[in-house]
């Protein structure tokens, strides 16, 4: 081993660096997936792409609902191929019967049974007067100042109250509904209970199934019937306690059914916990997929380019460390780590690889090898790193945690990447073989950049392709959709379409959310917003449902509360009223109840509509749980279910707090928008600042020089995005970002040549194809976010590659730089 | 995320209430004559002359269409409740009751996807057989009835017959407790090969009864008459 092309000072030999390096790679993989437990912290919600403190309300109301009973839903359906017309109810039961009885499960719902039906129509049937009397009052009175004109008092005659009430009853025993209510007519004479019926529209009734054998059934538009099981978890399903004990409680189900009741059962379920599970493995494995094909091409091109295995397994080594390490630095900041980050991440080793490629293409033409070599050009590595670093740091400044993490990763994997590099590569025995092949045409650094004759047609050019760019660049649309930055699969989606189907759950009705700081705040706001939806309602396929149009306003309350204490005679108008048509004495349960409540009216203090609440969970199946929540501290919300027609004629003001539509798509979208805005600004500011230290560094020509080159390379690629009628945003400002980033690298090496212009250009050109692979490759993905940023970076590589070409032949070959 | 409150979840509170009165009846179903156990048909024998004459015309007829009175017996009520209207019916299309002689007229339609109530103006209230499954069993029994199924009618009812061709009596106890709850036991009078009256028999001896006028058999319906006294096409 000649002594000269080491460097002199050698404080490791090359087996023990490699095996410093090899002990950091693997503590590095210990302590990611052991200690760190990296892949269960990889986040697939895109909510998790705002910040936890995100100051709009809307989606803050919005996290918490998704973290609450919401996100923990989970939707079943058992089908039997060998009878695909018969729903398996017996294997539906035994499923659920063990999904019950496991404590990853905190509710289970097969069916609204006759038990159930008949706990609920009590529990209303018992409080009919607190909840229905109120609004037949208000609706009574209406019609008395209808009927009597505007002269009329303001509040109905005693009298004509219960000769409009006995009337009403007489009409309503000629309709269908009659034959049946008998029963309950004596103890509701008033018709209170089919008045809170007709709340309820035909299309209300649209189903989320039928009942047959003890289970909910439902025929899917595939022609098979299903068994139904509605469950909710007792963990989060966007975690593990809310994944691994409820698929294995699913398997074990499953697996009970076949043992008992065939082969042929089959389960199908959705929720977000199997939505997480599935996304994080389809994106994870896609992106390893594409990572792997992206990496070999790229090693083949170096295999052909160095003709050497081993020299990629040393280029390879300081990469990973660094990218691994990076990683850890990166988990150790946040707790969880968004899938788009991380994917934005593995490409990170294709730019680490430009110092390995750049330092070892310098190596092959120096006498003293890679030390001199590392020496030699250690300014503009340093200062392309610099470039990319600072770009990218400028990321962390931002609050959005995507952008945070990317920021963080990669600048710290570029850092780490050159530093390995330089320490490394000096001590790496089989890249010292020498092929110097001296004789290019020398070229000071300190040259300056002389354009002679060239000036004006140069000029004329760089002018030409700028405005060009500048006409296709202004169609570029700008645009943030959070859907794209989701990597779920399209078949998971149509599964998830399917199943929620089944359940009445993908029906053309948007459902809102009213908060409050407690019930009675909720309620009150709803009452608000019923009168919205009310005055905006202008056709009878307009329509909404909540518990606020079950329940009394307060309004509603006091107005009855204060005219049955001042008319205490109603009771015996009523009965006179009854007894010309009926047996007024057949209504005695009405009375002991009317004696009761009156006495409540007249004693008790006034309450709140959430008062009438009490007890109703208890009797509640499952599904009608999400009428209303207060399980958040301090923020209670009630549920509106509004028709498509009605929800699109509805004032934007009217979907702002405390009325939360749970379809949050367009304020984040806005929220995104925000922060692409900041984003191009901070990156902008940091850019920008780069180009000043650049400038410093390297001189006003020579600078300009390595700036036009990536800065024409984005217009340009601006240009091409906006003549494919692309839609630009947050991710691509980061993809540009990075791209200006690489760009600026290869036009930092090109400008600064040193002794070696045709090394220099070898090794832009091989770095430059290797990342136009890497980038080519992974644009390919199916994940939307991914493909942006791959190939938003493949057309500025591709640019690049170009505008470099041109500016060795044109300049730096003729010594003009 | 999205879509979370199912809009279907309140209808699981209407269904409740929609099915409320027939859960809760307790006493047993008021009686007749036909219902001595003499009288029940065996469903594994043929079937009396008579029975089988009315059903093969049933069978046989496509349409039809009646006048009646309906009167209601309530026990709350001190006098009985007399309605008139047209009866209607339609193999393909069910069955419409379209009550005229009273103060608000109305439509009632049964057939296989459930009960529509339709109001003049155009309002109507529909009880799908989908949210009510007790309702398939009661319009399987009427429709089957009005087919002349007299063996499908075996599967939801016990079968009671007495009388003779001239003035004959056939009663149904139908076996689902939820429709036998909601529609009691039902009794149907005729003479010859035509239906007479068709009666409700509920506990506290409230009853419906149904007297049919003068049957015109076999009319054609125009696309129009389909359209207001059935389902048609809304």
């Amino acid at each position: 081993m000649p002594t000269d092309e080491l460097p002199t000072a050698r404080p490791l030999a090359p087996w023990r660096a490699t095996a410093v390096l090899l002990f950091l790679l693997v503590a590095g993989g210990v302590i990611l997936f052991r200690v760190q437990n990296a892949p269960k912290r990889i986040s697939v919600d895109v909510l998790e792409l705002l910040p936890r403190d995100e100051q709009d309300p809307t989606i803050r109301l919005a996290r918490q609902t998704v973290s609450g009973r919401f996100g923990r839903t989970l939707y079943v359906a058992l089908h039997d191929t060998a009878h695909p017309d018969k729903a398996p109810v017996e294997a539906a039961a035994l499923v659920a019967g063990e999904l019950r009885a496991n404590p990853a499960f905190a509710d289970v719902f097969t069916g609204l049974d006759p038990a159930a039906k008949d706990r609920l129509q009590q529990w209303f049937l018992d409080r009919r007067l607190a909840l229905r009397l109120p609004a037949w009052f208000d609706a009574m009175t209406a019609r008395w100042r209808k009927e009597k004109g505007p002269n009329a008092s303001a509040e109905p005659d005693s009298a004509w109250l219960a000769a409009a009430a006995a009337a009403d009853l007489g009409e309503f025993q000629n309709t269908s509904d009659a034959l049946a209510y008998q029963e309950r007519l004596p103890s509701d004479p008033l018709l209170l209970i089919p008045g809170l019926l007709s709340v309820f529209g035909s299309q209300d009734k649209a189903t989320a199934g039928s009942m047959a054998g003890g289970a909910l059934v439902k025929k899917g538009p595939d022609g098979i019937t299903y068994a139904l099981i509605q469950a909710e978890t007792r963990g989060s399903q966007m975690e593990e306690a809310g994944q691994t004990p409820v698929f294995a409680a699913l398997d074990k189900g499953l697996a009970d059914a076949r043992a008992k009741y065939g082969p042929g059962v089959s389960l199908r379920f959705t929720g977000v916990n199997k939505f997480a599970s599935e996304t994080r493995e389809h994106g994870l494995k896609e992106v390893s997929i594409l990572t792997w094909i992206s990496l070999g091409l790229s090693f083949a091109l170096l295999l052909f380019a160095f003709r050497r295995v081993v020299v990629f397994a040393y280029l390879l080594l300081p990469i990973l460390t660094a990218t691994l390490w990076s990683l850890e630095i990166c988990f150790a900041f946040f707790d969880r780590v968004i899938v788009v980050a991380l994917t934005f991440i593995t490409v990170l080793v294709g730019v680490a690889l430009d110092y390995g490629i750049y330092a070892l293409v310098h190596a092959r033409q120096t006498a003293g090898g890679l030390a001199r070599a590392l020496k030699e050009i250690r300014l503009p590595l340093v200062a392309g790193c610099l470039t990319s670093v600072g770009g990218f740091v400028f990321m962390t400044l931002t609050n959005l945690p995507m952008l945070q993490q990317m920021g963080l990763a990669v600048a710290l994997g570029l850092v780490f990447s050159l530093g390995i590099d330089f320490l490394y590569l000096p001590w790496v025995p089989a890249l010292r073989a020498a092929d110097q092949k001296q004789g290019e045409v020398s070229n000071a650094s300190g040259r300056r950049l002389e354009l002679g004759g060239m000036r004006f047609p140069l000029l004329a050019l760089v002018s030409l392709l700028v405005a060009s760019g500048l006409v296709f660049a202004a169609r570029l649309h700008w645009s943030d959709d959070i859907r794209t930055l989701s990597v779920m699969s399209p078949a998971l989606q149509d599964e998830q379409t399917f199943l929620r189907g089944l359940f009445g759950v993908e029906s053309k009705q948007h459902p809102v959310l009213t908060f409050g700081a407690n019930l009675d705040e909720a309620f009150a706001n709803l009452e608000k917003f019923n009168a919205t939806l009310s005055s905006t309602a202008t056709d009878p396929a307009d329509r909404f449902i909540n518990l606020g149009r079950l329940f009394p306003t307060a309004g509603q309350a006091a107005r009855c509360r204060e005219y049955f204490r001042s008319h205490p005679r109603f009771a015996d108008d009523l009965r006179a009223a009854l007894d010309k048509d009926f047996n007024a004495d057949a209504f005695a349960p009405f009375w002991t109840d009317w004696e009761t409540w009156r006495r409540a009216n007249d004693h008790d203090a006034a309450t709140g509509p959430a008062a009438l609440l009490s007890g109703l969970r208890e009797v509640l199946p499952l599904p009608l749980q999400f009428l209303w929540s207060e399980e958040q501290p301090g923020s209670a919300w009630l549920a509106t279910t509004v028709s498509d027609g009605l929800y699109n004629k509805l004032p934007p003001a009217a979907l702002t707090a405390p009325n939360t539509p749970i379809d949050q798509t367009q304020t984040i979208n806005a929220a995104l928008r925000r922060y692409r805005l900041a984003a191009s600004q901070r990156a902008g500011i940091g850019l920008a600042l780069i180009a000043v230290a650049v400038l410093a560094i390297y001189g006003w020509r020579r600078g300009v020089f390595m700036l036009v080159i990536p800065a024409l390379s984005i217009l340009l690629t601006l240009a091409v995005l906006g003549w494919m009628g692309q839609t630009l945003g947050l991710l691509h400002v980061v993809a540009l970002l990075l791209g200006f980033c690489l760009a600026s690298d290869y036009s930092i090496f090109l400008g600064s040549p040193g002794e070696l212009p045709r090394s220099t250009h070898r090794a832009i050109l091989l770095a430059a194809s290797t990342a136009l692979l890497s980038f080519g490759v992974l644009s390919f993905s199916k994940i939307e976010a991914l493909k942006d940023i791959c190939l938003t970076v493949t057309l500025v590589i591709a640019f690049v590659l170009v505008f470099c070409e041109a500016g060795y032949r044109l300049f730096v070959r003729r010594g003009a730089v | 995320m999205k879509k979370s409150v199912p809009a279907a979840l309140f209808l699981a509170l209407a269904c409740a209430f929609a099915g409320t009165p027939t859960a809760l009846r307790a006493d047993p179903p008021a009686s007749a004559p036909v219902f001595a156990p003499a009288n029940q048909l065996n469903p594994g024998k043929p079937l009396p002359f008579t029975l089988r004459q009315v059903f093969h015309r049933l069978e046989h007829d496509r349409t039809e269409q009646f006048p009646f009175t309906e009167v209601r017996t309530f026990a709350i009520s001190k006098n009985p409740l007399r309605q008139t209207g047209t009866l209607r019916t339609g193999k393909e299309y069910g069955l419409s009751l379209s009550y005229e002689g009273t103060a608000k007229p109305h439509i009632i339609i049964v057939d296989d996807k459930g009960l529509i109530d339709r109001q003049p103006g155009g309002g109507e209230r529909q009880v799908t057989i989908a949210d009510h499954p007790e309702l398939a069993a009661l319009t399987d029994l009427y429709l089957n009835l009005l087919r002349g199924n007299a063996a499908k009618l075996f599967d939801y009812a016990d079968v009671y017959f007495t009388g003779t061709a001239q003035a004959w009596e056939l009663g149904l106890v139908p076996h689902d407790a939820a429709v036998a709850k909601r529609a009691g036991k039902v009794v149907i009078n005729g003479g010859g090969h035509y239906v007479t009256r068709l009666e409700n028999l509920l506990p506290n001896g409230e009853k419906r009864t149904l007297e049919l006028g003068k049957v015109e058999r076999n009319p054609k319906f125009a696309p129009e008459v389909v359209q207001a006294f059935f389902r048609g096409q809304s």
